[in-house]
């Protein structure tokens, strides 16, 4: 079988394959690199009313209030929601370099 | 349930693809929450698709079968068949709670076959409709769900019809549970979620899922969107089961008269995808169209509640 | 034991023996008694499964796709228009790589609702990625059905498999089947196994965006697979032969090709008529045999290449046809001895519909074509215009007139 034989080396290099995904965080990479502006959390003015949290849409506020800024795209629904206004977004100084 | 006895655990993870202020994403959190991780999910072709990231990685952490456009009813009705099998074989001790998820276009236009085929089988699991009210995946053109007026990219001069109640259809099928849901009330929506988890049959939750890039408006306003819809009357929250109907969290309140129905025009103001109907000039014609459709209907809901309050506890049509 | 049965019932006995978990069907003539024998089995107990009465062909295989990710041994059935239907999700079946096995009756195609036998619903099929093997009796109907779990539980293999069979002439007429003992049927046929499943304790994510940079060695593992099933077949054949007594041939049937010069190649049941012309054409002094090609998808390409290279001439039978080029069996004959082989090939596209394909017309054009009379290309012998056509053209030209056309 010419044609096959041809392949031999491919088909043990690909073997079984099909479009299964592993679960994880950071699935398309840090994404707060996608932020222009960033919440600053005003811990004294916080009551953890825990708003912001379930409210976060990417899951990026701990449920003790912590931002995680790895991940944070800065859509401000946190400082949009807070009723104690405890979140503001500010202009993000980012190194362009990179 | 409060806010603070949500459990922690997380089955969306961050990083994922989501735009900034994804009504998806949210709702996936708040819908699991309730679940729990002995869930298996298929997602129907729609945004969800997309925001969970592509291979190799995926921001969702429970067993997921990504499918094809028309199937959401359908692939449920496998899964759910083979979860009996298993749970007969003694495979699993407990069934697990199958959901689909599925956006509006999947629901109300190229899916509702399928749903409406499994939702007369009575198919063990529970269907969410993310309901973004136009194609945003493919990038805003109308579907069955978009409202009337509401541009989108093949509707540059607003809908011309209104939109298709869907949850009517799904009670007209007689299932144990249907119930609406918002993204700005998450009590109220784990709650609903938290008792579909506990019903045998066919149960459907629609989310209102308000979309920044789709509806145009700034994406720190997604909740706030949603929150403007309850109060105006423009996305009602209510349960059916048993052959009843009963409203929940904001749609509850104004009925009751605790809250004012706040003027619609406050909430088309808010979103983009009205603009047309303010600048350049006011069009008195079609608010006013839209807002004496929301005040009939909560004019009749008022009354119905003001009588079953001071004459006698109605009881509607019996359960079929 | 043995039954006389219709070939749909011994479909159903397929799956029945398999040990067929879910079933997903949507009614279809010719199909319909292949899901009906299996709601009695079902419902006398005789068959421990789910079965879902689905609202389309479309859902039958989207369930069917759900059931086998958690990991159960699923069937469906179909045809014709059920098959085109739920053609998006034949792609996505062979696609999840998960085992699965069909059976499609083989019917003709509307306008004009015909719920004969042609090839034209899994021709359309062809290139889907699902495995194609084709019966020409009710006990191969029976043991394809069966063998198609091992080839598709085959961890080299992991695709889909298509059992096709003839409409009426195989669904409906009954046969003698010989059906064997469970028990046997268990030694050849192991419990479901697959290569990954919906699994709560370990979750993955099946089928998001795939970027062009990882999506053309999915589908080029996809393409390995189909070509590892020429092995699976095989071995299937044999060890069925072994275990449970019966044996149709594996890539291809021979009959009478040891010494042939010539050879006609068909599918189906039509092969059963084939025999006696070639049976009649060595009367008539022409050293001729059949070639019945089984497994249509992977194609027999080292049986046709070995087997008909050497001849002088080769006459195919389409049962469908590839508008606007040729008899689509025809193109892959030629196109597999492209180059190696000096034979003369031939094509008549016929017994569309249900039409009845006789041995004479057979031998006939292969006489033609042995005798040199005949073009290389493809031809319809069986094409007249008879009274029902001139009425309806009579009656077509009316209009014609009154639009002034």
């Amino acid at each position: 079988m010419p044609r096959r034989k041809k392949n031999e080396k491919e088909e043990e290099e690909i073997g079984f394959i099909t479009t299964l995904s592993v679960p994880s965080e950071g699935s398309v990479g840090l994404t707060g690199s996608w932020r222009v502006f960033m919440p600053l959390l005003d811990e004294e003015k916080c009551n953890k009313c825990l708003l912001c949290w379930i409210y976060c849409p990417e899951a990026c506020i701990s449920k003790d209030i912590k931002i995680n800024y790895d991940y944070c795209k800065g859509c401000g629904i946190c400082a949009e929601e807070c009723p104690r206004k405890a979140v503001t977004m500010i202009k993000e100084e980012k190194d362009e370099t990179g | 349930m409060r806010l603070r006895d949500f459990p922690e655990d997380e089955v969306f993870l961050q990083g994922s693809a989501a735009c900034q202020g994804c009504p998806g994403s949210a709702a996936i959190r708040v819908a699991f929450k309730a679940l729990g991780r002995n869930t298996i999910l298929a997602v129907i072709a729609s945004c969800t698709s997309v925001f969970q990231s592509p291979f190799p990685l995926s921001a969702l952490d429970v067993p997921t079968l990504n499918m094809a456009f028309a199937t959401g009813g359908a692939v449920a009705s496998g899964i759910t068949a083979a979860a009996d099998r298993l749970v007969a074989r003694g495979d699993f001790e407990e069934k697990p709670t199958i959901l689909a998820w599925a956006g509006d276009g999947g629901t109300y236009d190229i899916g509702i076959q399928a749903l409406s085929g499994a939702a007369e089988r009575n198919t063990d699991f529970i269907y969410v409709c993310y309901n973004n009210e136009a194609y945003s995946n493919t990038g805003t053109q109308r579907s069955g769900a978009t409202p009337y007026a509401a541009w989108t990219t093949n509707t540059t001069k607003g809908k011309e019809e209104w939109r298709k109640d869907i949850a009517q259809i799904m009670i007209a099928h007689g299932v144990p549970y249907v119930a609406t849901a918002s993204l700005a009330y998450p009590t109220d929506m784990y709650r609903k979620f938290a008792k579909a988890k506990e019903i045998k049959g066919t149960r459907y939750i629609e989310i209102q899922a308000p979309c920044p890039p789709g509806w145009k408006f700034p994406s720190s306003h997604t909740i706030k969107v949603a929150r403007l819809a309850v109060q105006s009357g423009m996305w009602m929250l209510f349960e059916h089961e048993g052959g009843k109907t009963t409203y929940s969290a904001g749609t509850q309140r104004i009925i009751q008269g605790q809250s004012k129905l706040v003027p619609v025009e406050d909430y088309l103001q808010a979103q983009g995808r009205f603009r047309h109907l303010f600048y350049p000039e006011k069009d008195e014609v079609r608010i006013a169209e839209i807002q004496g459709r929301i005040s009939h209907i909560f004019e009749t809901l008022q009354f119905t509640h003001k009588m079953k309050e001071h004459i006698m506890d109605i009881e509607l049509a019996p359960p079929r | 034991m043995r039954l006389v049965e219709t070939g749909n019932h011994v479909a159903a006995w397929g799956a029945r023996l398999a040990r067929a978990e879910v079933v997903s069907a949507y009614p279809i003539t010719p199909q319909t008694q292949v899901i009906e024998e299996i709601s009695r089995f079902i419902d006398e107990g005789e068959m421990d499964c789910e079965y879902i009465p689905v609202e389309s062909e479309h859902s039958a295989m989207a369930a069917m796709i759900g059931s086998a990710a958690m990991g159960v041994r699923s069937f469906s059935a179909t045809s014709a228009h059920g098959l085109l239907y739920m053609h998006e999700l034949l792609h996505w079946a062979a696609g999840i790589r998960l085992p699965m096995v069909m059976v499609n009756v083989n019917r003709a195609l509307g306008p004009g609702w015909n719920i004969w036998c042609d090839h034209q619903d899994t021709i359309a099929a062809r290139d889907t990625g699902w495995v194609q093997l084709y019966c020409a009796s009710h006990q191969e109907i029976l043991d394809t059905t069966i063998q198609a779990y091992r080839i598709t539980e085959d961890p080299k293999v992991i695709l889909p498999v298509m059992v096709c069979y003839d409409a009426i002439f195989l669904s409906h007429n009954y046969m003698q089947v010989e059906i064997p003992d469970q028990e046997v049927v268990d030694r050849f046929l192991p419990p479901f196994r697959s290569l990954w499943k919906l699994d709560l304790d370990y979750p993955l994510t099946h089928g998001s965006v795939i970027y062009p940079d990882d999506y053309e060695e999915v589908r080029y593992s996809m393409f390995q697979g189909l070509d590892n099933a020429r092995g699976a077949i095989k071995a299937a054949a044999e060890e069925y032969r072994d275990v449970v007594g019966n044996y149709h041939g594996e890539m291809v049937e021979t009959y009478r090709m040891e010494d042939a010069e010539s050879a006609v190649v068909a599918m189906g049941s039509i092969a059963s008529e084939a025999k006696v012309a070639v049976d009649r054409l060595r009367d008539a002094g022409y050293p001729c045999g059949l070639v019945r090609v089984r497994s249509y998808r992977p194609f027999p390409i080292e049986e046709i290449r070995s087997l008909l290279a050497p001849l002088r001439a080769v006459m195919v039978i389409d049962r469908g046809v590839s508008f606007g080029m040729e008899g689509p069996l025809f193109s892959e004959v030629k196109a597999v001895i492209y180059g190696r082989s000096d034979a003369k090939v031939y094509d008549i596209v016929t017994g569309l519909g249900g039409r009845d394909v006789t041995y004479e017309l057979i031998c006939e054009n292969t006489e033609a074509a042995l005798k040199g009379k005949l073009a290389q290309e493809t031809r319809w012998p069986a094409v007249r215009l008879n009274e029902h056509h001139r009425v309806s053209k009579q009656g077509l030209e009316g209009y014609w007139k009154k639009e002034g056309v």
